[in-house]
């Protein structure tokens, strides 16, 4: 049972964790989050065929065939399936990304138009705010 | 040679189009003619097996294929059935035209198109061929992956953007099905459609909130391919992004999601099963929201391109909402619509890849330019009454026939409201973009602009209208198979593996 509670902690943990990176919509932050993503959904994959301690998924002579003697093999083959994909696509995603990053200048992942435009205002404004040196009288703030 | 087609029918579609893949790869990148000769035998054997499929499943026989021969819930099962024959044929001949637009065109290709153009048509085959679970998702990513390399190619800055949130989309949809998959598999023990069927009725009242967690993860995630509303803004810009013909093929991709969702609400959750009714009144909601969204959005166009995007979407919601009225009638209509929705894309993509928009008026008025210049103008009116549903294309008659299913039902008034004022503002969009482009002359015929591929699909379209009959009968059928899950279910886990020939001088542990 605890064992249980720690593995869904886990996975639960990694996921809220992703999702919290995906939406800071930064290319980076992206990446790592849908990562972070991958890693929870290939550990549920596995441990949805069952938590077993010592048990191997190769039939050995003798030992009957049945799952509680040996661990389930098929959540095994979907989730190596699901991190070759998972791995490959994060590959087609990082180049995307450096490629986004070099024809806009900036990371963002919405480079023109829209609330994108706003939150890099908004940025931009704390940053101004933040740093402001009040101007000699007499001249026009920039 | 014939038996040996029939008995492999269900993996030739996808064994000849990754086989082509591999030739095109392996011929060299620079030698392009090569290339063009590979995919177009390939694409020609799948039209054939296509309409092999379509002929042998008309007189109800059903294409059970099990992988490396493995019992159907243990192995992985292909189906041809009358939804998966009608979405073969389609793909390939969309597959044929896209490719006589891309050759004929003389448009510049990018590195390894044909590879990656066959590897999308392999992942679509196999998506419309699978009766697993996990396989539908490995599917689903190898055409993904594919568009992801076609959309990418001649990249500039705004293609770059628009593929960045397409891919991010994709992503987390694929993480989203992985969770469903999962889940089914944890609760019921298999991934196989037709078994999963039967066990999730079976399931005991502590899973029943689990396997109800998953259908509606699965919905969710086929909703992001067919672009139902909270989830549809990534298409537009992506389909603006991608070069035409190569978003002509895309067009079949939103149906990928169509088809999923249709063999969800028939076959994994069938009627009168767990949360059938739960899954169609959310989808009786969202898809026709869908719709009158998707038609403001076509109003609001400024380019052909959107419009179109936003035509596709709005026949997404179009066939969604059919399938979750669930009438035999309103799923034939929907079959009928589908095919003469998508050809209808297709066309109006491929006419668009002949328009310059970037030079308007033009002064191409010599006789040659301007007769050219009437059929571009008549192709769009084809196209455009398909998509906005007018007489005497099948677009009406697909939504008269899903119209008159839903008199009986509870939601009509709101069905029947949502369908037509789309279809007004749908005219009206289409009017206008039609009468800014070739009245006011908006734009002009782009150069090497070729009129065979657009002519072939408005000519099917024009024949889907002449034999909508034995069309309709064949959508019937298929309606009425799908109503029955029983029929694939019974095929699917009664087929029996071939027995291997016993070879005479084998004896047990002679080779070892």
């Amino acid at each position: 049972m605890s064992l249980a509670l720690l593995v869904a902690l886990g996975v639960g943990v990694l996921m809220a964790c992703g999702v919290y990176l995906l939406l800071r919509a930064r290319s980076f932050d992206m990446v790592l989050g849908l990562t972070l993503i991958s890693y929870a959904v290939n550990l549920f994959i596995f441990f949805m065929g069952r938590l077993a301690v010592g048990k191997a998924a190769i039939i050995r002579a003798g030992v009957p065939e049945n799952l509680t003697n040996y661990a389930d093999p098929l959540p095994q083959a979907l989730v190596l399936t699901a991190i070759v994909i998972s791995f490959g696509m994060t590959a087609v995603l990082l180049a995307v990304a450096v490629r986004s990053y070099v024809e806009n200048g900036h990371d963002h992942v919405d480079a023109d138009g829209g609330l994108d435009v706003a939150t890099n205002v908004a940025t931009d404004v704390v940053t101004e705010v933040v740093n402001y040196v009040p101007p000699p009288t007499g001249q026009t703030p920039q | 040679m014939m038996a040996f087609a029939l008995q492999h029918l269900a993996i030739l579609p996808i064994a000849i189009a990754l086989l082509a893949a591999a030739l095109t790869l392996l011929v060299g990148e620079r030698r392009l003619a090569q290339q063009r000769a590979i995919v177009w035998v390939a694409i020609g054997l799948m039209l054939l097996c296509a309409v092999l499929a379509v002929y042998r499943t008309s007189s109800g026989q059903m294409f059970v294929y099990l992988m490396s021969n493995w019992r159907a819930p243990f192995g992985i099962a292909l189906v041809i059935d009358k939804l998966s024959a009608i979405m073969l044929l389609l793909t390939a001949l969309i597959g044929a035209v896209v490719m006589a637009a891309q050759t004929r065109g003389g448009r510049p290709v990018g590195t390894y198109f044909y590879p990656l153009f066959m590897l999308q048509l392999m992942g679509l085959n196999g998506a419309f061929l699978t009766a697993d679970l996990f396989n539908l998702f490995v599917f689903f990513e190898v055409l993904l992956a594919a568009s992801y390399g076609m959309l990418l190619q001649h990249a500039d800055r705004v293609r770059t953007n628009a593929a960045t949130h397409y891919v991010v989309i994709n992503l987390l949809g694929s993480a989203l099905f992985l969770i469903a998959a999962a889940l089914l598999y944890g609760v019921t023990g298999t991934l196989n459609m037709a078994d999963l069927s039967q066990k999730i009725n079976a399931v005991g009242p502590q899973s029943r909130a689990l396997v109800a967690a998953a259908g509606f993860l699965l919905l969710v995630v086929f909703a992001i391919k067919a672009a139902l509303l909270p989830l549809n803004f990534w298409l537009t810009g992506t389909y603006r992004a991608a070069t035409l013909p190569v978003a002509a093929l895309f067009a079949l991709m939103t149906k990928v999601g169509v088809v999923a969702i249709a063999r969800t609400l028939t076959l994994i959750y069938p009627d009168g099963g767990l949360i059938n009714a739960h899954m169609s009144q959310a989808l009786l909601v969202i898809a026709p929201l869908t719709m009158l969204v998707a038609a403001c959005g076509a109003l609001s166009a400024r380019d052909v391109s959107t419009l179109i995007g936003w035509s596709v979407v709005g026949s997404a919601g179009m066939l969604v909402t059919a399938f979750a009225v669930g009438e035999p009638k309103a799923i034939s209509g929907a079959l009928f619509y589908l095919i003469g929705s998508t050809l209808a894309t297709a066309l109006l993509f491929l006419n668009a890849a002949n328009l310059d928009q970037a030079s308007a008026r033009a002064t191409t008025d010599t006789d040659s330019g301007s007769r050219r210049w009437a059929w571009t103008g008549a192709f769009f009116l084809i196209g455009a009454a398909v998509m906005a549903g007018l007489p005497p294309f099948s677009g009406f008659i697909g939504k008269a026939t899903i119209l008159a299913a839903s008199t009986s039902h509870p939601a009509q008034t709101w069905l029947w409201t949502v369908v037509l004022l789309a279809a007004l503002l749908s005219i009206l969009a289409y009017a206008r973009m039609g009468s800014r482009l070739f009245w006011k002359r908006d734009a002009a015929l782009a150069p090497g602009s070729s009129f065979v591929p657009a002519g072939v699909l408005a000519i099917a379209l024009a024949s889907l209208t002449m034999f909508a009959a034995p069309v309709q009968r064949y959508t019937d059928q298929a309606a009425a198979e799908l109503k029955r899950p029983q029929i694939m279910i019974g095929n699917v886990l009664g087929k029996i593996p071939q027995q291997k020939p016993v070879a005479p001088t084998a004896t047990p542990g002679a080779n070892k």
